[in-house]
């Protein structure tokens, strides 16, 4: 079960959602992520591990570098949320025209 | 007008051929929001409806196959007929924001839901979730 609110609170910050950005056109080692930063290599690692308890990345040891890589997990976890609440409210807002539609008749229908 | 906080998880504009005031009340007036609040097939109840900064709400949806989904919350601002926003927790705690603009006659709907982490629902105001939304689309495939 992915905790959609580690979700939605490691993507709070610019640098983890750049590091993601990254992340999302391919896999990287920890020091190609680090390279467009301006903070220290234990600062990128604490921003790594927030994003990988939150399960929205992967590291794993491949010889000298650990990689990192995207998972579809959790990301996919809040496109779903998206699109749950956007069926949710358009299917709602449907039924608000319909009851303003009814309720505008009612009236008209009460004046004459 | 493009600013940062214009760019919610999720933003959904419509239009109803009735003033603001009455597109307000029909949010804002328990019996009408029980009403039409749900997609098609799912029936609304609502169990408690305080509408003052600060009241709650709680409500239950029947779902089409006989689940039901308990909502609750509270009312954070009411500004007859212009917005008004309230927090909506079912799954996790998110905020929805709605703005009524009167435009020919009728009105024009806005209505964003944000899925905010606990506690920040200020700080976030500078648009993390645009990126949250164009990576979602990454994610998806899409062209962000």
């Amino acid at each position: 079960m992915i905790d959609l609110d580690a979700t939605f609170a490691a993507l709070a910050d610019p640098t983890r959602r750049a590091i993601l950005a990254r992340l999302a056109q391919g896999e990287a080692t920890v020091g190609e992520l680090c390279a467009p930063f301006e903070i220290s290599g234990p600062a990128i690692s604490r921003h790594l591990r927030v994003l990988e308890d939150a399960a929205l990345i992967t590291r794993e040891r491949d010889g000298q570098h650990r990689r990192c890589r995207l998972t579809d997990g959790a990301m996919a976890n809040a496109a779903d949320w998206i699109e749950r609440q956007r069926r949710f409210w358009n299917g709602s807002l449907d039924k608000l025209e319909a009851h303003l539609k009814r309720k505008a008749e009612q009236e008209k229908g009460g004046k004459t | 007008m493009t600013t940062a906080t214009d760019n919610p998880v999720l933003e959904i504009v419509r239009r109803f051929d009735a003033t603001p005031e009455t597109v307000f009340d029909a949010w804002l007036e328990k019996e009408q929001w029980q009403a039409w609040l749900g997609p098609q097939g799912v029936r609304c109840e609502i169990t408690q409806f305080e509408p003052r900064v600060g009241g709650p709400y709680r409500l239950i949806m029947n779902l089409p196959d006989g689940r039901q989904l308990a909502v609750h919350g509270e009312f954070k601002s009411l500004d007859r007929p212009r917005r008004f926003s309230l927090t909506w927790g079912s799954e996790g705690d998110t905020l929805v924001s709605v703005s009524l603009r009167a435009v020919g006659g009728g009105t024009e709907l806005t209505l964003r839901h944000e899925g905010l982490a606990r506690g920040d629902h200020e700080s976030f105001a500078g648009g993390w979730n645009g990126a949250l939304d164009k990576l979602a689309r990454h994610v998806k495939g899409e062209t962000p």
